[in-house]
């Protein structure tokens, strides 16, 4: 998949020095995407690497995804308005080489391989930036050339 | 380019090119379908989808997931549930109950439908509770990721998803797509630690260098590189462990 201009307009940042990993983003993803908020659901995962010092790691959105080129039913495409890269779930044949090919570990697995699952930044209202305490997660605006953010 | 037709009574654009399946549920009518997969083209072959067409005073039934709206289609008028789709609908499905009578799949189906209990049984009839009932999505999903390992072969009785002569197939990667995607169950898998047997062949799970969990297979890992050139180093870890390394290397470069 080329990256193709895209109508966004607002851009996921992560600044990893100020999460104090509270893991609200996971309680957030979860509810946003399933009933009753299992949190397995949660796209996006707090890593901590000790001594205080938290990653929360989630889909970059890649200009050139690996899980899209893994994917050989175009079950994966970009949103042109948020520049998701999105699951479309009904065309997905369940192989599981997206989620074995995203090379930061960001395109999930549903148990026992019933599924795959991926930030989709809700659908240009990311709940887990909405509710992260600290700006740790902050959906702004885009402020270089569409173009060049999501390379 | 689109043209203006109407779903019982509902005017719509449809686009060139989409089945008249996907733009009933366009507009939110839903036609019941088994053979249709929305990741791959239609095949036409269970006939559930059925569908009566009116156009210039003459009325026919179609398959609905297979007709591809076209210019000449304008205008045209769409029943799915006219007196009938209904009684064809029903016979297709009772049809299909005599000769699979416990599959719950085509249970669920009659009674959606109103369809009554099948009449005579099927000479050929299959009595398991998931059996292949010639949906053909095996085989289709196998096509579209490249691997052509399986295909609906023999006749009657013996008529089911198989791979050549039923032995190991060296084409079969061992992703089991088809056994996650039949809509009966009746694609067997086994998966004991890093070892998944399908199609009477053995696959070794690619395991995790830290974890040991296994997501693709070998031959899964070899496709995707001669196919698509991935690196052996994509598939070294999983999804979680790559997670944890990753976050170890922002963590690294990134000021506190
Ligand atoms: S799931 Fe992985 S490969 Fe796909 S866009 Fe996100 S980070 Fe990139
Ligand atoms: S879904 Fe149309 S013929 Fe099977």
């Amino acid at each position: 998949m080329v990256v193709e201009e895209t109508a966004m307009k607002n851009r996921l940042n992560v600044t990893p020095s100020k999460c104090i990993g509270c893991r609200t983003c996971e309680i957030a993803c979860a509810f946003s995407h399933s009933v009753g908020g299992t949190m397995g659901k949660s796209r996006v995962s707090v890593a901590n690497r000790g001594g205080g010092a938290f990653v929360p790691m989630l889909c970059l959105q890649c200009g050139t995804p690996a899980c899209a080129a893994a994917c050989q039913v175009g079950a994966l495409a970009r949103n042109p308005e948020t520049g998701a890269v999105e699951v479309i779930q009904a065309k997905c044949v369940k192989c599981m080489q997206c989620v074995a090919a995203c090379p930061f570990g960001n395109m999930h697995a549903e148990p026992s391989a019933s599924g795959v699952f991926k930030c989709d930044l809700c659908g240009g209202n990311p709940k887990c930036a909405m509710f992260c305490p600290t700006k740790t997660l902050e959906y702004s605006p885009v402020r270089i050339p569409a173009r060049a953010a999501v390379r | 380019m689109a043209y203006k037709i109407k779903i019982d009574g509902k005017e719509t654009d449809a686009e060139e090119g989409a089945t008249l399946l996907d733009e009933a549920l366009k507009i939110g009518i839903r036609i019941p379908a088994i053979c249709k997969h929305p990741g791959l083209g239609p095949i036409g072959s269970c006939r559930m989808c059925v569908v009566e067409i009116k156009k210039d005073d003459k009325s026919r039934l179609a398959t609905s997931c297979n007709h591809v709206i076209r210019e000449k289609d304008t205008g045209m008028e769409v029943f799915t549930d006219s007196e009938r789709v209904i009684s064809k609908r029903r016979e297709v499905i009772e049809k299909m109950r005599s000769r699979w009578p416990n599959v719950k799949l085509l249970k669920d189906l009659a009674a959606q439908c109103g369809a009554g209990e099948p009449g005579e049984r099927h000479p050929d009839a299959d009595l398991a509770f998931n059996a292949c009932i010639h949906c053909g999505i095996c085989a289709r999903i196998c096509d579209a990721l490249g691997h052509h390992a399986i295909s609906l072969a023999d006749r009657a009785a013996e008529k089911t998803g198989k791979t050549p002569f039923c032995e190991a197939s060296k084409d079969c990667v061992g992703c089991a797509a088809c056994h996650r995607n039949c809509p009966t169950g009746a694609i067997e898998m086994n998966e004991t630690g890093s070892k998944r047997t399908i199609w009477n062949r053995e696959f070794d799970l690619i395991p995790c260098s830290s974890c040991g969990r296994g997501l693709i297979t070998r031959e899964q890992a070899a496709f995707l590189r001669t196919s698509k050139g991935f690196s052996e180093a994509y598939f070294d870890k999983c999804d979680a462990c790559k997670r944890t390394d990753v976050a170890g290397t922002i963590s690294r470069i990134s000021k506190w």
